[in-house]
Formats: C-alpha cells, structure tokens, sequence
C-alpha cells in the first residue's frame, strides 16, 4: 500500500479538534510498539490512564481500532498514528503486535462469513420468487404514488404548500414501504425545499415533472434498454449490489482523478470522486459512510491512479466503483477534456435525454475566468457565462488564479457551477 | 418561440391552481412531441406537460452572456516563501497546533519573518490568511507586503477585508513623508483632520506645530483641543508658547488640555508659576526637620485659573485638596528637593500626607522620570505604572528580587503580564525556580503559567524539560503551560529555518 500523504491523513480525520489533538500526539514520545506492513499499521500510545491504548489501522479499508473510550472514527490515536506513517519514521519490518494482528483475523472471518453464505448455492426459484415479490411490492408503491401525484396537481401546488411537513413524510413512508427509497428521499427533500425556497412553485413544480417521469419510465420498463433501465433503478432507488457490478464491466486504468465533493446530511456522509480515462470517459465513484464512521480515503486531484474501475450499466458519466485498492499515484497537471462552457452545457442538455431526472454533470473547464462581485461569482470564457453555487470557495478559487483565464473542473447542477479543482500550470489544488 | 413560453406559464398556473379549476393548456406543436392527450384525465395530462416543461427549461436553457472583463492582478513582484514556510502558516490558520493565544503570536511571527525576508505567501493560503487578519488588528498590520500582489487585489474585491483591513494597512495619511496633509488640513472633517494631526505631529512634530499655529484661527474648537493634546508626542520646549496661547482659547475643552500638556514640560513658565504658588504651601518642620507639611491652597485666581485650575464656585466649588493636587501635578518635581535640600529618596520619606504623596506619585507619571520612579518603588509605593518608568536592568533586577520573595502589596501576575517578551533570561529562571513543587500550585503559578509559552525564551528549553518533570502530576494548567512552552520552541525553530 502506498504511503498516505499528509494530506490524505488530514482527511480521514473526522473533524478538526480530532485533527488538532491528533497532531499534537504526532511524537514519537507516547508511542512504542509501533510498526507497520503492507495493510496494517498499529502501536501503543500512552495516554493518561495506566494502561496504553492498543491502536490498529487497516489501511484497505480503511478501518481503525483503538482501545480508547472516544467515539470519533478514526480517534486522535489513530490520527496520531497515521501522521507518524505518512512522515515514515515507522519500522516497516517488525514482527505485527499481538493485538493488531488479532483484530486483523477477526476482520478477515467477519469478511469471509458474508461471503460464505453468499457462495450458498441458491436456489434459482426461490430467488425468482423473491424478485418477483419485490417487483410487485414496488409496482403497487408506483400506482399508489401516481394516484397521490393527480391529486396533488388536481388540489394545485398552492394547496399543497399549505400542508405540514407530515403531509410529505408520510408519502415518504409509503415510498419507502414500497421499497422505492430514491424517489422517498426525493419528496422529503421538495418538502423541506418548499419553505425554505423563494423559487418554490418553479421548483416543485419542475421535480413533480420529474416524479411523473420516473414512474412513467418504470410502468413501461419492459420496453426499456439495459442502460436505460439502470438508470430508472437508480431513480427509484434499487441498489444494483456492488458484487454484482464489481467483476461486470471492467476497465483498466490509467485514470485521472478530476475532482471531489464531500456533502455531510447529518445522517450520511458521501464523497463523490470523478475521474477521467485517456480517451475522455468520465465516471464518478460514490463512498458512503454513516455518521461516526470515515469515509474512504479522498483522492487527490490530478493523480493519475494505475486502479481498474468497474463500472455501473447506465448513461454516461456513469457510476464506478474501484475494483482494486488505487496505488501508484503520478501527478498530471493538464485538465483531461478541458473544452467550453458552451460545450459542457450543451452536453448537460443532451444527457437530460437519457435520464432526464438526473441533475449533475461533470465540467472540464477550459480557460475559465471568475468574474462578479459581492455575492455573486460566474466562470466566463468567450462562450458564455455560468453563475457559481453559493458556498462554494470562490475566495481561493480567485486567489489561485488572480483574474487570468485557468483551467478549472467542476461539477454542473441546478444550472449552477461547483468548482472542485483548479488546474494550474505545474499543480493541481483540490476545493 | 413566444408560443412555448405561453405555454410555460400557463402549465405553471395550472399547476398552482391545480387542474380541477383549470384546464392544462395543449402542448404546443412547436415543440414537435407526438402525444395521446385525447384519452387522458386533466392532472395526468398536468404531470406530462409538468415533466415536458422541466425537460425543456433546463435542456433549453442557455448560458449567460459573457461576463464583462475584469482586471487582472499584477504581477508579483516578490518570490512566493518556501513550501516549508507555506505548510506552517497553512498549519497555524487551519489546524493550528498550539492553544489560541499564542496562535495570533506565532502568525505576526510568521509575517514578521516573511517581510523580513522580502517573500509572499502563496497564493493558495491567501483568503485563510485575509480572513483571519480582517478581526484581528495585531496580524492585519502585520500584513505589509506579504499578501503580495494578489491579495491586495483579493482585499480590493471583498468589501468585508478592505473595510477593516484598508484601514490598518494603509500608513495614516501624513506619515507618507509628504506634506500633502497640511495643505487640505483646514477643510478636513474633524475625525479626519484630528487623525491626519496626530499621525503629521509623529512623524514632524515641528512642521504640525507650525501647522496649529498658522490655523489655530481656522479650525473648530474641536480640532484645537484634539490637536493640543497630539501635542504630547514629541514635546518639547518649543511647544511652549502655543501651549500659553492655548491657555487663553475660548473653549474651555482647549484651555483644559493645554494645561494637561503643559504638565509634561517641567521647565515651562507654566511649571514655574505653579513651582512658585507650592513654595508657599510647603514647610519642613519637626525636631530634626524630618517632615513636610503642606497646606491647602486658597482658592486659585484668575491667573491660577488660567493654568488650568478648577475656579471657585459660590457655595459649591470644589474641596481645597482638589486644589493642592493641581498645584503638585503642574509643580517640577526639582522643587521639592529644592525646599527640603535633601535627596529625591530623603524628600519623599518626609512626606506624610498619603493625598500628596498619590498627587506626586502622578507628577513622576506624568515626566516619565526614572530617578524619582526609582525612589517611589523602593520607598513601597505599589502603584505598578512606576515600575516600567525605571531603566531596563534596574526593572529585571527588581522583578527578579520580588519573584524570590513576594513583597507584600504587590500584584506579581499583573506585573509579569506587562514584561516585554520574550522575557530577561534572569527573570525566567527565577520565575520558573519559584515553579517547581509546592511552587506549583501558587498563585504565581496560576498567573504566569499562561505567559510561559511566549515569555520564555527558546535557550531555556532544557530548564524546562527539567521543571516539567518535576511538577506534580494535579498541576494540570502548569503541565499544559509547559506543555506548550516545548511545542512552541519546537514550532519556533522550525518557522526560522522555514525562512532560513
């Protein structure tokens, strides 16, 4: 496994106190038996109490352990440990301590014990039977939907501004009974959206568009095509299982990794990581992670990962997961399918045609400037101009490129524009 | 394409209203979709047009036009710091690794070592480091030229950093070495003109003299007693006759603060006149001459009015002693030990009254004068002011003495608070001497445990490794001090080998 850079360190930490205190545990002082090997790294730190904490980390997981009380993931331990790694002053030769490689078994047979029963040998009937049963619990979730859509439109939307948020949870619910989790997240959002938008009618008005559209496109899935029937599961929400994906549709490396955002609901964590192949396919790969847990490692921009991606059937970007941990990082520092902004917008207008609820696609940025004042940013090149989400850290963004034309990628959505990275002449800087 | 966006409208009506009372408009032929409308109940035939219309506004919607072009930031013109120099100070804003106090220390330091070196810090760190100096007065004028080129021009364009910072990093109108102020003085706003004084009469305080005096005629009242009392920086004799001048103003707000200014100068005619009234009030008396007696003063006349004392009011005016300090306040200090013919030290044991003694204690304050400072904090006058008029040496010798053995009366911790740091090597080891064992829980250990980390010097690290290990285990704030004391050292060294 290739050493974390300081960096990739600083990520994983769940929160900047962890990371503040983790750093200043970062001495050799409190630690001893400490050592590391391909996959594992593990020491003892002495903390206040008597006893030292047994600190492990795996690094494929990544996955910590620690023997202290806290309930951040990783703790200021395994941080500490972590920063010790990265700036290489463990011994990578020793023999593994007892209570790391004990941990690391455990995992191992918790590893292998869904994957035995997985290797059960399944009955095809009963399987068909269980897929049948699915698709008739979520047929029923779809008419019952549709029914509660004509209502919504016959009584208007004004009307249905007018009812509590129980109104939209409880449609919800009856989604997420149906097993149509996608589309239940998609109605709670637009209820919470609908008092806090001053655009309210225009937006609920475009999503119940939307709603209408994807059960249109799952009562007439028989007609549908692989890709597009992929991309209507992902709308309803069943989940294609990453088993089933990982050894489908592989491709080999070398990709570039273009950019990342990491959004935080409060309940999940995800990190979207896009990337690049030579001859310009763009992907996205999605981590997920539960509150107190971490998520994967953050790639770095502009590293050019020797990885397999296998990819998830479904419209261009389409979703990808790494088949094998990345390693080998070089570093490029020109922008893969840099082109205009009028380019990009016209290719976010095609895609709608494939799937048209999705509302995100990847922006390679040629020569961009950021121009605007106060509170209000745009990119701009000789084709047009965008406006830049609000939040989004246009104070580096404009102190990376001091005015002048720079590469930049990004994220389109909601006709709005994410910056994630900025492309500069011999770097590469993650938003 | 009117026509479609009729129909945009009107769908969006629909939808509002809901279909029951209104009719979902047909779908335009322009926009070539093949329907079965026929069929379809009217909230069915609302959700397509809804889906049709969502497909259309975004897939049909265009960019904006260019934006206008803007300008670009100079070029730099110094060298970005070192990759080691940019990671500390991204560490100090972002994750800074020591507590917050010394935090705002350490980023001066930073800058301080950068300017020195003629280096900018890199772009990337730039808004981290605007957004941190903007509240904080002590780090934006440490700013100089360090953000470069291109944060002058990111301050230029957020109206939040150039409001607070504009202000601290631009040099106070005046002190450019030009004379443009004075020419515009007489026609500024009184806030404006009152600073531009204050900052010309640093700089040149002969030119600005000139300056009040030429105009004294033309500015508001306002300005005058403003501009009097920058006359304090840089006073001298030459002062004087504005000064008298000053003393017959019609504001009452003018003659009051030159009278205030006069103080200052022990050699004035003013000083003579108030030398003159506190002979009359003061006689050595006792067996062997070794007490002072001073009286109250009359009620002063016009011409005691005149250099500033209260006047006497018709049933109300203010007790004698309100008087008799006045008088001590604007009298040299040399007539004291002109009428006792003592020393500064034997002059000041003679006097009893403890309300002339504060009123002299003010004088000293007032002239800054180091021998009768001296001879006030070695007769016990606890008043801490006096302690930072003495010569330096004298000062850590003292400090040194009182830390050993705390005299009685004294606030040690407020006293070590205003040490200029880094402190005296004498004065830290005596300091962290009085530390170890019981020494911990004292508390002197609680007022200067906060201090260590930027008041000791690097050079003591292994007196402090040493103390550390003998601090008991309960002392935690003690611990945590010298804690951080080390990892300040640590942090330090490598900040000037990051410029090196």
């Amino acid at each position: 496994m290739t050493r974390w850079t300081p960096s990739q360190v600083t990520e994983a930490a769940p929160d900047a106190a962890s990371l503040a205190a983790g750093r200043k545990l970062a001495m050799p002082g409190p630690w001893r038996d400490t050592g590391c090997n391909d996959v594992l790294v593990w020491g003892q730190c002495q903390g206040s109490g008597k006893t030292p904490y047994q600190v492990s980390v795996d690094l494929t997981g990544p996955a910590y352990r620690c023997s202290c009380p806290s309930r951040k993931f990783p703790c200021k331990h395994a941080i500490a440990l972590l920063m010790l790694w990265s700036e290489g002053v463990l011994d990578e030769s020793g023999q593994v301590a007892a209570f790391a490689e004990e941990w690391a078994t455990q995992r191992a047979d918790k590893a292998a014990a869904p994957a035995k029963a997985a290797e059960k040998p399944t009955d095809p009937a009963a399987r068909a039977k269980r897929i049948e049963q699915r698709l008739a619990r979520m047929d029923a979730g779809v008419e019952d939907f549709r029914l509660w859509l004509a209502d919504l439109v016959r009584s208007g939307l004004a009307a249905a501004r007018a009812q509590p948020y129980a109104f939209w949870d409880n449609a919800a619910a009856r989604l997420v009974d149906a097993q149509l989790p996608a589309l239940a997240e998609r109605v709670r959002e637009a209820g919470s959206q609908i008092h806090a938008r001053t655009d309210w009618t225009e937006h609920l008005l475009a999503e119940v568009g939307r709603w209408w559209t994807i059960t249109c496109a799952w009562q007439a899935r028989e007609t549908l095509g692989v890709d597009e029937m992929a991309e209507v599961r992902v709308a309803v929400g069943w989940a294609q299982s990453s088993e089933e994906v990982r050894d489908g549709d592989v491709r080999p490396g070398p990709w570039t990794v273009l950019g990342a955002h990491r959004s935080d609901d409060g309940r999940l964590q995800e990190q979207r990581t896009w990337l690049a192949h030579a001859d310009g396919e763009v992907v996205a790969v999605l981590d997920f992670a539960g509150y107190g847990q971490a998520l994967a490692v953050p790639q770095l921009s502009g590293a050019q990962l020797d990885v397999e991606l296998s990819r998830y059937p479904g419209h261009a970007p389409r979703r990808a997961l790494f088949r094998n941990p990345p390693a080998g990082a070089e570093s490029v520092t020109g922008l893969p399918g840099r082109t205009s902004l009028a380019s990009v917008h016209a290719a976010a207008a095609a895609s709608l045609g494939g799937a048209p609820w999705r509302d995100r696609h990847p922006a390679p940025l040629a020569d961009v400037r950021v121009v605007g004042e106060g509170d209000h940013w745009q990119v701009s090149d000789a084709s047009g101009s965008l406006p830049i989400m609000t939040g989004a850290p246009i104070w580096t963004l404009l102190a990376l490129g001091g005015g002048a034309p720079v590469d930049v990628f990004g994220e389109i959505e909601s006709g709005a524009f994410r910056p994630l990275s900025v492309w500069l002449d011999d770097r590469v800087v993650g938003l | 394409m009117s026509g479609v966006e009729q129909w945009l409208g009107d769908v969006a009506t629909a939808a509002l209203v809901g279909s029951a009372r209104r009719e979902p408009p047909p779908i335009p032929a322009a926009l070539g979709v093949v329907t079965d409308d026929e069929g379809h109940a009217p909230e069915h035939r609302l959700l397509a047009s809804a889906a049709l219309a969502d497909a259309v506004t975004r897939g049909g919607a265009g960019l904006q036009a260019a934006g206008g072009p803007t300008h670009d930031a100079p070029p730099e013109t110094r060298e970005a710091c070192s990759e080691a120099a940019a990671q500390l100070v991204h560490l100090l804003l972002l994750q800074p690794p020591v507590s917050m106090a010394t935090r705002d220390e350490l980023v001066v330091e930073w800058l301080r070592l950068a300017e020195a070196a003629g280096q900018r810090a890199p772009f990337a760190v730039l808004p981290a480091l605007l957004e941190f100096a903007a509240p904080r007065p002590s780090v934006a004028r440490a700013l100089g030229g360090v953000i470069g080129e291109r944060g002058a021009w990111l301050v230029g364009l957020n109206a939040a950093w150039s409001a607070t910072l504009d202000a601290d990093r631009t040099a106070p109108v005046g002190s450019g070495g030009g004379d443009d102020w004075t020419v515009q003085w007489s026609t500024m706003a009184t806030a404006e003109a009152t600073a531009a004084f204050a900052a010309g009469r640093r700089t040149s305080p002969a030119a600005a003299r000139a300056l009040l005096e030429a105009e004294w005629d033309t500015v508001s009242a306002k300005v005058r007693g403003e501009a009097v009392v920058a006359l304090r920086h840089g006073i001298s004799a030459a002062d004087e006759p504005l000064l008298e001048r000053a003393l017959d103003d019609r504001a009452k707000t003018v003659r009051e603060a030159a009278a205030g200014v006069l103080s200052l100068l022990p050699a004035s005619d003013r000083a003579d006149r108030m030398a003159a009234r506190l002979r009359g009030l003061v006689r050595v008396r006792g067996t062997l001459s070794r007490h002072l007696e001073v009286e109250v003063p009359d009620p002063p006349d016009d011409a005691a009015v005149r250099d500033g004392m209260t006047p006497p009011a018709k049933g109300g005016g203010p007790p004698p002693t309100v008087w008799l300090a006045q008088v001590v306040r604007g009298a040299p200090l040399s007539t004291w030990t002109e009428i006792t013919g003592r020393s500064v030290a034997a002059t000041l044991k003679m006097v009893r009254d403890k309300d002339v003694l504060a009123s002299l204690v003010e004088a000293v304050l007032d002239r800054r004068d180091a021998a009768w400072a001296l001879a006030c904090v070695e007769h016990g006058v606890p008043d801490p002011r006096l302690v930072w008029l003495l010569p330096q040496e004298k000062r850590t010798d003292l400090l040194v003495s009182w830390v050993a053995r705390p005299p009685a009366g004294r606030d040690l911790g407020r006293l070590l608070v205003e040490v200029p740091r880094p402190w005296p090597d004498e004065l830290s080891r005596v300091v962290l001497g009085r530390l170890r064992g019981e020494g911990a829980t004292t508390s002197l250990a609680r007022a200067a445990a906060p201090l260590l980390p930027v008041a000791l010097s690097p050079s003591l690290a292994p007196a402090v490794t040493a103390l550390l290990e003998q601090v008991p285990a309960d002392a935690t704030h003690l611990r945590r001090a010298l804690t951080e004391t080390l990892q300040l050292h640590a942090f330090r060294t490598s900040l000037t080998e990051a410029f090196r």
